[in-house]
Parts: structure tokens; C-alpha cells; sequence
């Protein structure tokens, strides 16, 4: 079964950046001299440095471990040397501890590929979840909720739908459809495992429409869902921003709306992408823990433009120079896409499990105009896939009234930034929201 | 205050567009009709256009100096001040435009807090605001370039179409709208005009009113921008197409006035039912400019495309009352302000959210 859907409210079309975006074949990243390694990459309790300074590690060897359920741990992608210990700012603002390791010794996974033995393919939904913890690995999104957090079906209930996602929604961030392509068996493969943990009773494979590709991966997906007895849909769905946010995604594809507020984890829809679906097969059949993954390295002010297969770990400084350095003076480089992600402070700033792009752009791509006031245009609210009124919510928030923006329906926001993308007044919106929110929930604490 | 300066958050890409740019391109699509207005009616209507500018620029200004905040460059000033001008005769003494522009910069605008703040469209207020006070000088039409010569024994020369309907009465009843456009037949018609219209009604079989071509190209005595439909509408495309105006309003506008003129217009003179004249009411009294230029003011209006729809409806049911049971030729005008009184209202009714979690 095949259906062109979209967003049904606001949103808008995104124009592709005439330069500064990278289309395949995704190549591997050189290996990196030094590698950093955050005991936060995901969403939840910090990982705990289990080597110490001078301690040999090899590549993949376990050097924090997850104390909490709701954690992951930590592996080198690199064999080395415990060099020290940092506190690295990462890009949502936070601080973290990280262990850096000096590149040394031996690869034993370097060029050895892997068995693919299809381990634990019989083993059941905990079994595989605890192999997923021990391994890692994390929904490869901005979020990075660990997967046995993230697939964990509470006990009563009943994932109905699974949606995988290849969509890409930003521009310059291509590394998802390509890599349905690229990687289609180990995609397939994720899904089976997917399948089994969370026995969905449905799975929708969301692409998109202009995407011929992907659209014959969708052919072996469907093969898997066949197999385990799953009804099987394909949505292609057109080009407007934000289909691919989760909230849109399962609006779309599902026709139902998420209340605001509900975690992610307790719902009857699961959202995954390919990212995450390749990282669990490389996982559970091949044993692998993720230390590494697909990302774009994209943007105006670089030379090459590339997707790269890289290693977690890996400064963004080593990417930059990967892809020929700067073209142009970048204005800032930033992490996700440049409609929601946020700039790094500094270029030693590593590759995170939750990191999907880096994009550097110059003054000519970036949003340099001064605020002016209001004009109540409304082209805020006509874009804003929720139905809210921004303008409004944003002032009642300049005005020290959280309630009242609340009331006028802030936490249903999901921060897409469709509202601060079109403003002419270029009034900061999204940014006064994401304040409003934290706000609120600092004060609900 | 958040400011936009130096902030590095998201999102750090923008689609392009600025309030100073989207001023400047309203103005730039209304440059032809004005120089239409100033080729047919002479360099009288050029002066009248740079004194509504000028008197525009300097209320902002003296605004500006209040507030310490400097606006004359984002180009609101110079829309304002030309759409009053538009509205206006070629022949008007100077104190009105003058007067009209400083009380739509200063009162109308600057005093609840400049750009942005204002309840009520500028431009039209400033217009109700010189029709009150001086209603005998906004009749102060120049007959155009292209008018038929040496009709002595004719109507006045200086009437408009709209006021030389009005000024013949039928069973008692004698203002324009109320009455169909047949009562035009005596009025002056050019003879290009009559030369478009017969060659309209050889080729495409379709007969039509030299009248409605004088005044769809706009050569009647008229408003100065308002006069030339044909300008308008081809300046107001690109706005369309790059969604500067939005289709409701316009549309809903129109619909409901004209649909309420066809029904309802000739009642008032025991015409029976739908005996209106929607084309003559479509063609004139500055009908196209505002509900192209007038009625889309961002700051006046609703919000929401659902809001510019009710909004459109209420303005073209006020706009219809008004000319044919009340006075004729400004009743657009009040109309918008009547409706830019109920923008906050609409605003809360036409809220529509996916996911309400609370309601305020």
C-alpha cells in the first residue's frame, strides 16, 4: 500500500541551499588521532569512567559504564591510550566530563568484516534489549534516548504502529535517505530485530515522495514485516517542514495527535529511523558497539561537502579538515539541522551518538537582520503545524506571564522553528519559546 | 527584551524576507497606477502624491523623536502617506493630504506606540478623517486626459461616476449603487473607450458598456490611485504570487459586497431584486484599491487566513449598508475601520489548535 501524505496544517516548503549540501556515496572518515568520548551522548544519567589515565583501551573496549536504567555506556572507537579527562561543552549547552584517548596500537575491527552471524536473532525482546544496553546503543536521533529505554514495552501494553523513518526534513541533512541506500540489507535487518522487540502490529515505512531510492529499500522492509506477520504500509510524503518531527510524523502517517507532554516511551507509536536501525543490526548481529556513526558534514562555508561514516569521538575540527576546510569565513558551525540545532562553542567539540550533522555555514546563509517590531502579518500562525499563535505566546513570555503563554498553548509547541524561520520582523520566536518552556518546567520543579 | 542582534540560536537560517522589504515592494507595485494618475490628471496629482508623502514621513518623524526610535527608513511611512494620497482627488487643496497624513502618522499611529501597535489602518483612517472634515474638497476630481471634448450641454464636469448617479433621483431615491449602471448612459465616455468596447462586442460577441472600459483603465475622475483597476491588479500579482497579500481577505471581501450590491441594490429605488450594479460598485470609489491594498494591511487585520475571511465578509457587508442605504463614495473606508475594531475578536475565534492542552 502506497499514500502521498503531508503535513495537514502550516508548515512550509523548504528551498534545497544552492550550495553546501553533500549527495553520496558516503565515505569513510579518517581515522582520528585523538578521540573524545562524553559521558553524556544520550538522554538520561551520565556514564561513569570506568579506566583511568595511562590505562591501554582498544577499540570498542567498554570505558564507561551505565549505573542507572536510564543510561548508556560509553566505548572507544579508537585503540590508544587514556590521555586525561575534560569537561567538554556540549551542543545543547550542557557541560560533560569526557575521556580523551591518544590514537596507539592496533585495530582488530579495522578492514576484519564483520560475520553477521545473525546472533541472537531467536533470543527474546529482553535479551535483545540487555545486549542493546551493553552495546551502547542509542535512538541515533537529536534525542539519544537509550533504546532500552526508547523500546522498552511496559508490561499491558501494545506498540500498534512502528514508523521508520528515512526521511530527511532540514536542509543540508541528506545522511538518512542515502543511507537506506547505501546500507538497505542492514537496514532490512535492524527492522527484523525492531520487529521482534517491539512486535508492533503494524509498521510504515515514511519516505520521501520525490525519493525513488528509498523507495525500492521499501521492498525488502516489507519482505521483513511479511515474515514476522506485520501489516506492512509505505507513506511517501511531500516536501514540507516539519513532516519528519515525531510528533508530525505520527500525525501524518497515523492520522493521531500525541498529547503534548507525553514521553515519548509511553506511547502506542514508535518512532525509529535508519540511523538507528542500522547501528542495532550492526549491534546485534555483528556484535559491534556504536562507535560510529552516519552524519553530514555540510554547509556553504565548507570546501566538500561529504556524508561520512565517522567515528564517535571524532573532533568536529577532524571533519572540517576531512572536507576540505573552510571555503568561506564561517559565520557559525552548527550541530543538527540549521533550522533547530545549535552552534558549537568550540571546534574540539566531538562527535556525540546523538549528533546527526554539522553544519557550517557562512554569512550569506545565516540570519543576520535586526529585530523589528511586530507587525502581526500572521505568517507565523500559517506556518506553525500546531495551530498556535506564536507571536502571541511569545509576547505573553516577554512579559514575564508564563501561565498565560501556557494557557495560549506553549508546551504544545515542538519547537520546529517554522515561525522564526518566516518571520520578517525576525523576532526570535523559537528562541523565546524554548526560554518560556524551560521556564515552566524549571518552575514546576 | 530578546533582541535578534548577536543572538546565535536557532534557527540559524532565515527564508528571507524583511518587513522593510516587504513596505518597499507594497510601494513599489503601486508606482503605476500613480503615474498613470499622474499622466491622465497632470502634474497637479504629483504634487498631491509627494505632500501626502513628505506629511507622512514628517508625522513619523515627529513620532520617532518621541519614541527615540527610528522608522522612517522601513518604508511604512511612505505606504501610508501614498495610500492616502491614492484615495484622494487631484484637485484637493494641499491642507488635506497634509492634515490627513500627520493625523494618520501621529494619532492614528505613532500614539499607541508606532509600527506595529496600531488598532486602526493609518492610511484609511487618515482618509475618514479628511472626509469629515472636509467632505467638499475630496470632489475635487480632474477630468482625464482621454475625455470626450466640448460636451457643454453634458453633466458637470467634475462629477464621478458614482456622484452623477447620486445626483439623479428615481421615485425619491437618488444615491449611486442604489440604481443600476444604465443611469451612466449620459455620462461622458471616451471616445477610445467606445472604440474598445465595439471592438470587444465584434470579436468575442460580448456586449459591454464603453462606460465600465473608461472605468476599468481608469478614465474617469477619480481617486488618484484607486482610478485605474487595470494597474492595480497587475501591480498587486507579484504581491500575490509572493504571498505579501494573502487571497481571503480580497476575496471575501469582494464576494460579499458584490453578492449584497447584485441582491440588495436596487431595492431602495423599486427596482425589485437583483437589480444591483456589482460591476459599476467593482469598478469604482477606490472599490479594487482596497480591497487589494487597503483591506491587506499585516497590522490591522486578523491573523489567521480564517480571521482575513470573516474579516473580509464583515467589511463588505459595512462597505455595502454604507453606499447604498448611506453616504456613497467612502463607505469602503469605514467599512475597514469598522471591522479593524473586531481584530481581536476574530483573533480569538479563529484559534485553532492541534493538541490543546489548555485553554486560556
Amino acid at each position: 500500500m502506497k499514500s502521498i501524505a503531508t503535513l495537514r496544517n502550516g508548515g512550509l516548503t523548504l528551498r534545497e541551499p544552492s550550495t553546501g549540501t553533500a549527495s553520496g556515496p558516503i565515505r569513510n572518515a579518517v581515522i582520528p588521532s585523538i578521540g573524545v568520548f562524553p559521558l553524556q551522548q544520550h538522554s538520561g544519567v551520565p556514564a561513569v569512567a570506568v579506566v583511568s589515565v595511562g590505562d591501554r583501551v582498544r577499540e570498542g573496549m567498554l570505558i564507561a559504564k551505565a549505573t542507572d536504567t536510564v543510561s548508556s555506556p560509553v566505548h572507544s572507537s579508537i585503540p590508544g591510550v587514556v590521555s586525561g579527562f575534560r569537561t567538554v561543552r556540549l551542543p545543547n549547552g550542557e557541560r560533560s566530563e569526557a575521556i580523551v584517548v591518544t590514537l596507539e596500537g592496533e585495530f582488530e575491527r579495522l578492514g576484519v568484516s564483520d560475520p553477521g552471524t545473525g546472533h541472537g536473532k531467536s533470543a527474546g525482546r529482553s535479551e535483545l534489549l540487555g545486549r542493546l544496553l551493553e552495546l551502547g546503543v542509542v535512538s541515533l536521533d537529536s534525542n539519544g534516548i537509550p533504546l532500552q529505554v526508547h523500546w522498552k514495552v511496559p508490561r499491558g501494553k501494545r506498540v500498534e504502529t512502528l514508523i521508520v523513518s528515512a526521511l530527511n526534513d532540514e536542509p543540508y541533512v541528506t545522511v538518512e535517505r542515502r543511507l537506506a541506500v547505501e546500507r538497505r540489507a542492514a537496514f532490512a535487518e535492524g527492522l527484523a530485530y525492531a520487529a521482534s522487540i517491539l512486535k508492533p502490529r503494524s509498521i510504515v515505512f515514511a519516505e520521501d515522495a520525490d525519493d525513488n531510492e528509498a523507495n525500492e529499500v521499501a521492498g525488502s522492509l516489507e519482505e521483513v514485516a511479511g515474515r514476522a506477520g506485520i501489516a506492512f504500509s509505505q507513506v511517501r510524503i511531500g516536501p514540507r517542514y516539519p513532516r519528519g518531527e515525531q510528533r508530525e510524523l505520527v500525525r501524518i502517517t497515523t492520522g493521531r495527535t500525541i498529547p503534548a507532554g507525553t514521553p515519548i516511551t509511553d506511547l502506542a507509536v514508535t518512532v525509529t529511523n535508519v540511523s538507528t536501525l542500522v547501528a542495532v543490526r550492526d549491534a546485534l548481529s555483528g556484535g559491534k558497539p556504536l562507535i560510529e556513526r552516519y552524519i553530514t558534514v555540510a554547509g556553504g562555508a565548507l570546501m566538500n561537502p561529504s556524508l561520512l561514516r565517522v567515528r564517535i569521538g571524532t573532533r568536529i575540527r577532524d571533519l572540517i579538515d576531512e572536507c576540505g576546510g573552510f571555503r568561506d569565513v564561517p559565520d557559525r558551525v552548527v550541530v543538527g539541522g540549521p533550522l533547530t540545532g545549535s552552534i558549537v562553542y568550540d571546534l574540539d567539540t566531538p562527535v556525540t551518538k546523538n549528533m546527526n550533522a554539522v553544519i557550517a555555514l557562512s554569512k550569506r546563509e545565516t540570519d543576520g537582520e535586526d529585530r523589528t517590531p511586530c507587525i502581526s502579518c500572521g505568517r507565523c500562525l500559517s506556518v506553525c503545524p500546531e495551530g498556535l499563535n506564536p507571536s502571541r505566546i511569545f509576547k505573553e513570555i516577554e512579559h514575564g506571564h508564563y501561565e498565560r503563554a501556557a494557557a495560549a498553548g506553549l508546551m504544545e509547541c515542538t519547537e520546529c522553528g517554522a515561525c522564526s524561520f518566516v518571520c520578517p520582523s525576525h523576532i526570535p520566536l523559537l528562541y523565546g519559546l524554548r526560554q518560556g518552556k524551560r521556564r515552566l518546567t524549571e518552575g514546576a520543579k | 527584551m530578546i533582541d535578534r542582534v548577536s543572538l546565535y540560536e536557532a534557527p540559524h537560517v532565515h527564508q528571507g524576507a524583511t518587513t522593510r522589504r516587504i513596505m518597499w515592494t507594497v510601494i513599489a507595485t503601486l508606482v503605476p497606477a500613480g503615474a498613470w494618475a499622474v499622466w491622465i490628471y497632470g502634474w497637479r496629482a504629483l504634487v498631491v502624491i509627494l505632500v501626502s508623502v513628505a506629511a507622512a514621513l514628517l508625522g513619523e518623524l515627529i513620532g520617532n523623536l518621541l519614541s527615540r526610535r527610528f522608522t522612517l527608513r522601513d518604508g511604512s511611512a511612505v505606504l501610508s502617506g501614498l495610500l492616502i494620497a491614492y484615495t484622494l482627488p487631484a484637485g484637493v487643496p494641499l491642507y488635506v493630504p497634509i492634515a490627513a497624513a500627520l493625523f494618520a502618522m501621529l494619532v492614528i499611529k505613532a500614539s499607541f506606540g508606532g509600527l506595529g501597535t496600531n488598532w486602526m489602518n493609518p492610511a484609511v483612517g487618515g482618509q475618514v478623517f479628511a472626509y469629515f472634515s472636509w467632505s467638499g474638497a475630496l470632489s475635487a476630481w480632474v477630468t482625464p486626459r482621454f475625455w470626450p471634448q466640448g460636451i457643454a450641454t453634458g453633466p458637470p464636469l467634475g462629477l464621478s461616476p458614482l456622484e452623477y448617479i447620486a445626483s439623479h433621483s428615481v421615485d425619491g431615491a437618488h444615491l449611486a449603487g442604489k440604481v443600476s449602471a444604465a443611469l451612466l448612459h449620459s455620462y461622458p465616455v471616451s471616445t477610445a473607450a467606445e472604440a474598445i468596447a465595439s471592438w470587444i462586442s465584434d470579436s468575442l460577441r460580448l456586449t459591454i458598456d464603453p462606460h465600465f472600459v473608461d472605468l476599468f483603465f481608469g478614465n474617469v475622475p477619480g481617486a488618484l490611485g484607486g482610478v485605474s483597476v487595470l494597474l492595480l491588479l497587475l501591480g498587486s500579482i507579484h504581491l500575490f504570487r509572493r504571498r505579501i497579500i494573502t487571497w481571503q481577505a480580497p476575496v471575501a471581501f469582494l464576494t460579499s459586497f458584490l453578492a449584497l450590491v447584485w441582491v440588495f441594490g436596487g431595492l431602495p429605488a423599486n427596482r425589485g431584486w437583483f437589480a444591483g450594479a456589482p460591476v459599476l460598485q467593482l469598478f469604482s470609489g477606490a472599490t479594487v484599491l482596497a480591497a487589494l491594498y487597503l483591506i491587506s494591511d499585516p497590522v490591522t487585520t486578523p491573523l489567521a487566513g480564517r480571521g482575513m475571511v470573516i474579516f473580509g465578509i464583515g467589511t463588505g457587508i459595512f462597505a455595502f449598508l454604507i453606499r447604498v442605504f448611506g453616504a456613497a463614495g467612502e463607505s469602503v473606508f469605514m467599512a475597514i475601520l469598522l471591522m479593524n475594531v473586531a481584530v481581536p475578536a476574530i483573533n480569538r475565534l479563529t484559534e485553532k489548535r492541534l493538541n490543546e492542552t489548555a485553554r486560556s
